[in-house]
């Protein structure tokens, strides 16, 4: 296996990790979640902050599961008009698909990046928890960031193939 | 060019690239990027981009999207698929053509708890086919019959296009699944019947099974009553307002994973896979989300829209006939075009204008039955030649078939699909009359 092959499989495992704590935080949320609406009814005490606990953790949820999502070929592609293409021409479309996804990655990724730098000068907080926005942004960029790397990873693999 | 041609021009470009195989959200992303930067300069868009692919995941409402996808995979693991699936067949089993009644009746069921097609077809799928099979049901009807079950897995809610559509025209969630549950309940009695038809006149297509006594079918009832009592409380537990539809799918999500570790098939390494399916899917409709968004901030720039609302006022059309060239749109795109893509690149467009025609009806009561009608029109999407997904995914579970008789075994159901699109149509009341809106 080529030294790319590993920092291929690497990744991945890293992609899948980022997603599973993803899904560990989606799971804790639910739990939260229930706790609240049962404490609403039993005891008139639902959790404090529960929306936008629930709203802040969703975009992170979201975001750690986009480098997954691209690793696993998740990602909505319709293959109906090009189905007879040469596969020549298919890799060429592939790659530069890919080029644009991983610029739209980097993109996505240094702006929330910049955005949670906004919200860190802007001292922006929840209106009941008080909870930092800034917080969520630089979660969420760590995700983001992933997938920008996939991408990129993705991309260089492509223009490897060919060199012989 | 005025800044509404280069809007139609860039709308066509975005289908264009998506043709040419770029993902659907990168495509929606880049036109809407370049687009809006070229009316609004760089700076402007640079500066969108510090807010909106964050702000517009980290919602509330959107929260409710990964909580029914994680119950859908809960659903699947507790082996919910076959208790529905056994239940059904020992209804309708002894009816020729059986076996794919009982997986049309168990899709729905199993709908009632999972709100993706793929799922529910999928999962029916890995109990039913074999089932079919041994009692040597044609390969056609067989993969027919599930590609038709799995779009009850929409239809029927907990329905993900009906949140997201709830979720663009800003509409309760809790309507819209109660104003999908008539049409969904229809459309399975209307699959059945299609496949009842179908194996009168092909009787080998569809073997019969020996009757099951009526005393175990009783209690083969008794089995599936986590399903009854999860489906009640979740989704009158959101129309009454008992909770959000946020809460409702974390408690429908919580008590199907009970159900799924009660039922002793939920290990820790299922559980790591439930979470991975959720990602995957998750990842994929909120990374569309965010493309939308972009792209709709630059559509509304170039005010294509309203323009278009304008032009269409000025034809002269009467309203049902726009409505009506709108379903044959989505009927036409729906055959080659992603449903959830489809939802999140029209509905901006059409939803606007059709609230302000005048059908007689409140905007609230359009925008129900729109969005039923649109659910509708993109489930006959999923099963319409040639590139129906639910008929490419079923059928690549079934080696021995091959895909051109799938897609004749999926005829009848698609035809009793048009049928009750018709009806729906012509009877609003069909979907205004439970949620109380007529």
């Amino acid at each position: 296996m080529s030294p790319d092959g590993g920092l291929q499989s690497r990744l991945e495992r890293m992609a899948r990790t980022v997603a599973l704590a993803g899904g560990l935080l989606l799971v804790g949320v639910m739990g939260m979640t229930v706790v609240s609406v049962l404490g609403r009814y039993l005891f008139d005490a639902p959790v404090p902050g529960d929306y936008e606990i629930t709203e802040l953790a969703c975009g992170v949820v979201a975001f750690a599961f986009f480098p997954y999502c691209r690793i696993t070929n998740a990602n909505i592609v319709v293959e109906l008009f090009t189905g007879r293409m040469p596969p020549r021409w298919k890799a060429v479309l592939d790659a530069v698909h890919e080029v644009v996804f991983a610029i739209v990655a980097g993109l996505i990724a240094w702006r929330l990046f910049v955005g949670g730098l906004h919200k860190l000068a802007d001292g922006e907080t929840t209106m009941f928890l008080g909870i930092p926005i800034h917080w969520a942004y630089f979660s969420a960029m760590l995700g983001g960031g992933l997938l920008a790397v996939v991408c990129a990873l993705l991309l260089l693999r492509h223009f490897r193939i060919p060199a012989r | 060019m005025s800044s509404v041609e280069f809007g139609a021009l860039m709308f066509g470009v975005c289908l264009l690239l998506i043709a040419l195989r770029m993902p659907v959200a990168i495509a929606m992303f880049v036109v809407g990027g370049i687009g809006f930067a070229s009316l609004a300069g760089w700076p402007a868009f640079i500066n969108l981009l510090n807010t909106v692919p964050f702000s517009r995941v980290s919602s509330y409402t959107l929260s409710v999207l990964p909580f029914f996808l994680l119950m859908g995979q809960f659903a699947t693991r507790a082996g919910l698929g076959r208790l529905l699936f056994d239940s059904a067949r020992a209804w309708t089993g002894h009816y020729r053509g059986g076996l794919a009644i009982s997986t049309i009746v168990g899709s729905a069921a199993f709908g009632s708890i999972c709100g993706s097609s793929i799922a529910t077809g999928a999962t029916m799928a890995s109990v039913a086919l074999p089932e079919m099979k041994r009692h040597n049901f044609s390969g056609g009807l067989a993969t027919g019959a599930l590609a038709a079950g799995g779009t009850l897995g929409i239809l029927i809610p907990p329905s993900v296009i009906l949140v997201i559509y709830a979720v663009i025209t800003e509409q309760s969630i809790g309507k819209l699944f109660l104003a999908a549950l008539v049409p969904g309940l229809i459309a399975t009695v209307g699959y059945s019947v299609a496949i009842a038809a179908y194996v009168r006149f092909k009787p080998e297509a569809g073997p019969v099974l020996e009757a099951v006594p009526i005393r175990k079918r009783i209690r083969s009832l008794g089995m599936v009553w986590p399903v009854v009592v999860i489906f009640i409380s979740v989704v009158g537990g959101i129309y009454f307002g008992f909770f959000t539809p946020t809460e409702g799918a974390a408690i429908g999500a919580a008590a199907t994973g009970l159900v799924a570790v009660a039922s002793g098939r939920l290990n820790w390494a299922g559980f790591a896979a439930c979470l991975l399916e959720t990602a995957k899917t998750t990842g994929m409709i909120f990374l569309i989300l965010i493309s939308a968004q972009v792209l709709n901030s630059f559509l509304a720039f170039s005010q294509v829209t309203t323009e278009l609302a304008d032009v269409l006022a000025g034809a002269g059309l009467s309203p049902i006939a726009i409505l009506v060239g709108i379903l044959l749109i989505y009927l036409v795109l729906g055959c080659v075009m992603d449903s959830l893509a489809m939802i999140l690149l029209t509905v901006p467009v059409f939803f606007p204008l059709l609230i302000g025609l005048d059908f007689g009806y409140t905007e609230e009561q359009i925008a129900i039955w729109f969005g039923i009608l649109a659910l509708f029109a993109v489930e006959i999407g999923l099963i319409t030649p040639p590139i129906g997904l639910n008929v490419y995914v079923i059928n690549s579970l079934d080696r021995e078939t091959p895909l051109g008789e799938s897609f004749r075994g999926v005829v009848p159901c698609l035809l009793s699909g048009l049928v009750v699109l018709a009806l729906i149509l012509s009877i609003p009341a069909l979907c205004l009359w439970l949620p109380g809106l007529q």
